[in-house]
């Protein structure tokens, strides 16, 4: 072992600009920032997360979004034990890739858990979050744990997702 | 490491870390630690994993390099985080080995500092994910607005400054009839002709618009200028609803109107003319049974024309109340205000019915609180329309017991007036009728008392005239109770009321009647005046007050219970009913009482109470009818142009012992006029060759000359107030509406003759 703790390897995988990093600089370190900075390559952040009676380091990796001229980077995603598939409920678009996502995550990883976050809560209705929750293909539990609508500006269902699929994989 | 190496990567800037199958770290360069996580932790022997924490998951993949099943990985773009400026590093993993052995293999990890690259690619990434995002959520707004402009049910056109057509959703293109590129780039004359650039906005604006079918339909825009941050390129925008189907049924909603005033019209007037001409026959039918009941008879025949005056009165009271309602719902009717006296309109109409009630055995009391004021602003003529209709009512529909009418102050609206009854009552289901023209409880009623059933529906209608409230409390077997409350002014002071007050302090009356109601009217009355009241309802409980007490100043008793000795010489009144057994047992008796006759009239007793205490002059009994100057001869020119009307009228006039002359049309009137002189002219209003208000005109015109003024009474069948006021208009100086009796025009005669 590296270390008397238990590390995992997650990633944050989907569309640019549905709030990956949002996401995981709101759990990692409780902050947000309205202002867009695109991540590219890959950011690795540790998180140390505590499940009775064990703790487990968490290595979050937060992939550059998919765009239409650049898919997710298959090597960044190998040796995951989870994945979280977020989509920005406010263009429809992104919930659209999400199935695709899913895909990618299970081709390299057949193991390896999903949560799908719907982000962005803040700016949509509660009727669209209902909609878009009834979709077939996110109420897959043989692939899904969980899909859950979050806000990184609010902090919604953010620790939720994380520590969910923290305990998932341990 | 091999030397070659170091010097390949060197000037690359790369360094390499060599790791062991254990992930030990068994060499490194010297700069290696610049690209770890956790610098302190890259050391000899340690877990590589420790400072490169992107190895960590990787183990399997670095196991198959390791063992020749892959031959290099690739992890790009890792970000250091834990740097001052940005640091991005790309890695390659390669087998140690060209061939895989057990004994010394080993990974060897190359490092690139790839910032530069990562950097430019994030400003280019940046720009493009930003420019996408703002694209995104402009298609996003867009398409929202779209679909409310397509969604719109009424008819939305931009138009340019210039008239050019912008924008149509579908609703405008269903409207006018065409497709969306049919319209845009076209000009607005296009669909319309109208002006419709107004000078100020937003504005509403009605024109006329051709479909592409060449149709004209009528379109009511609202239009407004879409404000543009570049001024003087603003574009117009219409929303607009078609108003042709609307506009059609206001068109028809108006004519209909118009149809409904003329058919009202013409119903009024035909029930004016109706009213006139059944009127003039009547007056014949009314007049010569009059006559005739006057000449010997057998009793046979007096029996018939009893029989045909009854009938041609009952029909004159229908006629006449169909006449008012048709005036009452053509609005034709208003009410007055003038002062009038309370206790006189309410008791006048209570002596009107009192002898229809009397005739029936019937008790008929009327109560005015005398704390009401007396004098009251308002139309004396309409509630006693009402509260004689209330009355005639109650008789009519009493066969025992007693009819009360109360007058009462009403906290909520002014007066109160009810008529109480012990009639036959009327059910719940049928009590909302009751107001309804033409309606009464039921049809055996109508058989069994008569009446048009349209004696309410006038009540109604006079109180809504007179801002006030109507309404009844009934039930089936013991009567019923009709009111009517007016929003008289209760509050003015009223200096007769207040002199009467306590005029008769420490005065006993004694009350003798068996008729509570009565004790109780007449107490009431007298308490207000001061009176110290004892009431006895037989001749028994007189007796016992008269030997407990000291003698009352005045006895109050009725007829039956006057003959007590111990009375004789006390001061008394005598209350008699109008009935004709009351009047000859009053007459018979040797009096020195007062009489005063039911109903008792508040002002009436009052008066006699004060002439038996003051006036000590018992002969002035009230039943001798003052002697009666005889009338005087007057000489009367009658103008009728109707033969059978001639005839009663100047029979009537001869029977009463005036001269009597007659002329059948206004030229006629003038043509006597010249040689004889006349007391009084009875002028009909509507004679052929020259009518009553022509012919009163001239009259009027030549006795300006003179200095002299012929007294001239309208006689006309026009029954409406408008008639009277035209008669008098025209110089005419009163009115005597057709079919009139002979006590009218007696009492009409009397009241000229003496000026």
């Amino acid at each position: 072992m590296v270390d008397h703790k238990v590390s995992k390897k997650i990633c944050l995988v989907g569309d640019f600009g549905v709030g990956k990093t949002s996401l995981v600089r709101r759990f990692v370190d409780r902050s947000f920032s309205d202002q867009y900075l695109t991540t590219v390559g890959v950011k690795i952040s540790r998180k140390l997360v505590e499940i009775n009676p064990q703790s487990l380091q968490l290595l979050i990796w937060d992939l550059e979004g998919s765009s239409k001229f650049k898919a997710i980077s298959a090597t960044h995603l190998q040796g995951a034990s989870g994945a979280i598939i977020v989509a920005d409920l406010s263009r429809a678009e992104t919930v659209k890739h999400l199935e695709d996502h899913i895909h990618t995550f299970l081709t390299i990883n057949p193991k390896g858990m999903i949560i799908v976050a719907l982000n962005k809560t803040d700016l949509v209705t509660t009727e669209a979050i209902a909609q878009v929750q009834k979709m077939p293909e996110l109420n897959d539990p043989t692939k899904i744990l969980g899909v859950y609508p979050t806000s990184a500006k609010t902090g919604d269902s953010v620790d939720q997702i994380f520590t969910k699929l923290a305990i998932a994989i341990l | 490491m091999n030397f070659l190496i170091k010097k390949l990567l060197e000037p690359k800037g790369m360094e390499y870390l060599s790791i062991t199958k254990d992930l030990m770290i068994e060499d490194m360069s010297y700069g290696v630690k610049r690209f770890a996580d956790l610098a302190d932790t890259v050391e000899i022997g340690q877990d590589c994993r420790l400072g490169y924490p992107e190895l960590i998951g990787m183990e399997n993949m670095l196991m198959q390099i390791l063992w020749g099943g892959s031959s290099s990985l690739e992890l790009k773009g890792i970000s250091r985080t834990n740097q001052k400026q940005p640091l991005y590093i790309d890695l390659y993993i390669l087998g140690g080995q060209e061939q895989p052995n057990l004994i010394n293999h080993n990974l060897l990890i190359f490092f690139e500092d790839v910032t530069d690259r990562m950097l430019l690619e994030q400003s280019l990434a940046q720009r493009s994910h930003e420019a996408a995002l703002l694209l995104s959520s402009l298609t996003a707004t867009k398409d929202y607005l779209q679909k409310i402009v397509t969604a719109i049910a009424d008819a939305l056109i931009v138009v340019t400054k210039s008239g050019a057509i912008k924008t149509i959703n579908p609703a405008a293109q269903e409207l006018f009839g065409y497709r969306e590129d049919e319209l845009i780039n076209q000009p607005i004359s296009l669909i319309t002709s109208s002006h419709i650039f107004p000078d100020t906005y937003p504005q509403t604006i009605e024109v006329n618009c051709q479909k592409k079918d060449t149709s004209i339909l009528t379109v009511a825009f609202s239009c407004s200028i879409i404000q543009t941050e570049v001024a003087g390129i603003d574009d117009l925008v219409y929303i607009g609803r078609d108003m042709t189907e609307q506009l059609q049924i206001q068109e028809n909603l108006n004519l209909a109107r118009t149809k409904a005033e003329e058919a009202s019209q013409t119903k009024s007037l035909f029930l004016a003319n109706m009213s006139h001409e059944i009127r003039t026959p009547m007056n014949g039918v009314l007049g010569l049974t009059e006559l005739l009941a006057g000449t010997t008879l057998e009793p046979v025949q007096r029996e018939f024309i009893e029989g045909i005056r009854t009938s041609g009165r009952n029909l004159l009271t229908i006629i006449n109340e169909i006449l008012d309602l048709s005036k009452l719902e053509a609005g034709q009717v208003q009410a007055e205000e003038y002062e009038f006296d309370l206790r006189d309109c309410v008791e006048d109409v209570v002596d009107l019915l009192a002898p229809l009630a009397h005739g029936k055995n019937l008790e008929l009391t009327c109560m005015i609180n005398p704390n009401l004021p007396i004098a009251i602003w308002g139309d004396r003529a309409k509630l006693g329309q009402i509260l004689t209709n209330f009355l005639s009512n109650a008789i009519k529909f009493t066969a025992v017991g007693e009819i009360i009418v109360l007058v009462e102050p009403d906290p909520e609206t002014g007066i109160n007036f009810s008529v109480i009854d012990q009639g036959i009552g009327i059910s719940a289901e049928t009590i909302n009728k009751l107001f309804t023209p033409f309606t009464q409880a039921d049809n055996s009623t109508t058989r069994k008392y008569g009446g048009t059933g349209l004696g309410l529906a006038i009540c109604k209608q006079l109180t809504q005239l007179m801002d006030g409230k109507i309404g009844v409390e009934s039930k089936v077997g013991e009567g019923s109770r009709f009111w009517v409350s007016l929003p008289y002014d209760t509050n003015h002071a009223d200096s007769d009321h207040q002199s009467q007050e306590f005029r008769f302090s420490g005065q006993t009356l004694l009350v003798v009647d068996s008729h509570t109601t009565t004790r109780w009217l007449v107490s009431t009355y007298a308490q207000s005046w001061g009176f110290n009241v004892a009431e006895a309802s037989n001749k028994e409980e007189a007796l016992d007050f008269l030997a407990a007490h000291p003698a009352p100043d005045l006895v109050i008793t009725e007829l039956a219970l006057a003959n007590i000795p111990e009375l004789n010489h006390l001061p008394v009144i005598i209350v008699t009913r109008t009935n004709p057994e009351d009047t000859q047992l009053a007459i018979a008796r040797n009096s020195d009482s007062y009489f005063l006759p039911k109903p008792l009239r508040l002002t009436r007793l009052l008066k006699s109470i004060e002439n038996a205490l003051y006036d000590h002059l018992p002969t002035q009994s009230r039943v001798n009818p003052p002697s009666t100057p005889s009338p005087k001869i007057l000489n009367i020119l009658l103008a009728e142009d109707n033969i059978i009307n001639q005839k009663v009228a100047s029979t009537l006039l001869k029977n009463l012992g005036h001269t009597v002359e007659i002329a059948a049309n206004g030229a006629e009137v003038l043509k006597l006029l010249s040689t004889n002189s006349y007391d009084i002219i009875l002028m009909d209003c509507q004679m052929p060759v020259l009518d009553g208000f022509a012919t009163t005109a001239q009259i009027r015109q030549q006795e300006a000359s003179t200095g002299m003024r012929t007294i001239i009474i309208a006689v006309t069948a026009n029954a409406m107030k408008e008639d009277k006021e035209q008669c008098l208009a025209s110089g005419m100086d009163d009115y005597l509406s057709k079919p009139f009796y002979k006590t009218e025009i007696e009492a009409m005669l009397k009241k000229w003759a003496k000026s």
